[in-house]
């Protein structure tokens, strides 16, 4: 190997670890990678949801969860990954003090699942073959009724990833 | 590929990660939600409840009966102290979860819960009891105050309701009732019996009263 060769050589390899550090930098490879969906269309069924107890009377062998269901209308503009595959993921974000848990059934293509507050699941894989992705979900919401004190807003949102 | 080559191969890779780290669109869908509902239940004496124990999903309902406390003071012991007062009330068995809690016909079992978002003192219910001034008996009183009680329970381990004597002609408070707890109580009465009064069936009503903030 001759002397231009091999800085060639070396400067590549240092190039490719600095790569690497870089993904290697977040705790999370696919978070790292994943990207924000436009959800915008996404409809709510009612604009605000009291929550219920699931046991009203508070005894010994009881629980103090509250809980209620709404009705989504998902709408995910996914034009720009027409034809390829995904894995797209529903977030749950932080909300205040409180953990919330949401769960849904699966519909036609999305997975059904369950999530926690701060947390994401997995909700499709598969080819992208519609720009508009369409699907209804029914969303059950339950959190602890002793330290839900005050209305709040749950913000979902969706993340893809390229499979 | 050629060793002159690779560079620029590398740096369109690593600008194509870092493109994918900027959203497209910050597009998020927002769910508001309301705390949960509130509730509150009292029942003192005869209560109504159906499909089981409340631990065993019984439902609480509303009860009618308005349940008798009452003593007979035989000639020879009037005004010879403190007599106790037996219950027309049947209720025995805690609402709860059926343990055999109060001891009739000697005792009235009180119990309820207040139901609400949040936890801790403060925002407690407060369950109070209103007794009018007298006991008549047609044109004769006798002070409520002559009316006691003493609190317990098979088995309590605290006392929920302090044992006392009727305010006569007031409001008083018991407990404050904490929030989603079930509390419960037996009540024994006692007439005093400290003075000489004449011959007659004295009456009066009492009531108690839950309330929520």
């Amino acid at each position: 190997m001759n002397a231009r060769l091999y800085l060639r050589w070396r400067f590549r390899v240092e190039h490719w670890c600095l790569i690497a550090a870089f993904l290697a930098s977040g705790s999370n490879v696919n978070a790292f990678t994943a990207v924000r969906v436009d959800d915008s269309a996404t409809v709510v069924s009612q604009p605000v949801s009291k929550m219920q107890w699931r046991t009203p009377v508070p005894g010994r062998h009881t629980d103090h969860v509250v809980q209620t269901r709404v009705n989504v209308l998902a709408r995910l503009n996914l034009a720009a990954w027409l034809g390829q595959g995904v894995r797209i993921y529903m977030v749950l974000e932080p909300s205040g003090g409180n953990t919330f848990t949401a769960s849904w059934r699966g519909g036609a293509r999305l997975l059904p699942g369950t999530l926690q507050s701060g947390q994401r699941t997995l909700v499709f894989v598969g080819r992208v073959n519609t720009a508009m992705f369409e699907e209804p979900l029914v969303l059950d919401l339950a959190t602890d009724g002793r330290t839900l004190v005050a209305a709040q807003s749950l913000h979902f949102h969706f993340e893809l990833e390229v499979a | 590929m050629g060793p002159g080559t690779w560079g620029p191969i590398s740096v369109a890779l690593l600008a194509g990660l870092l493109g994918a780290f900027a959203p497209m669109s910050a597009g998020a869908y927002t769910i508001s939600i309301d705390p949960g509902t509130k509730s509150i239940y009292l029942v003192v004496g005869t209560g109504k409840m159906t499909g089981g124990t409340l631990d065993s999903g019984g439902t609480p309902g509303n009860s009618s009966v308005v349940n008798k406390v009452s003593v007979t003071v035989p000639a020879a012991s009037i005004g010879s102290g403190p007599l106790p007062m037996t219950t027309d009330s049947t209720t025995s068995n805690s609402l709860l979860d059926g343990f055999a809690y109060c001891d009739v016909p000697n005792e009235v079992y009180v119990g309820g819960y207040y139901r609400a978002p949040g936890n801790g003192a403060g925002a407690s219910a407060s369950l109070s009891v209103t007794s009018p001034a007298n006991l008549t008996s047609g044109g004769q009183n006798l002070s409520f105050n002559s009316i006691s009680w003493t609190s317990g329970g098979n088995g309590a381990n605290a006392v929920t309701i302090p044992s006392g004597t009727f305010a006569a002609g007031t409001a008083q408070n018991l407990i404050a009732v904490s929030k989603n707890y079930w509390f419960e109580g037996c009540l024994q009465f006692f007439y005093a019996n400290a003075s000489v009064v004449p011959a007659g069936t004295f009456t009066g009503r009492v009531t108690y009263t839950l309330t929520s903030p």
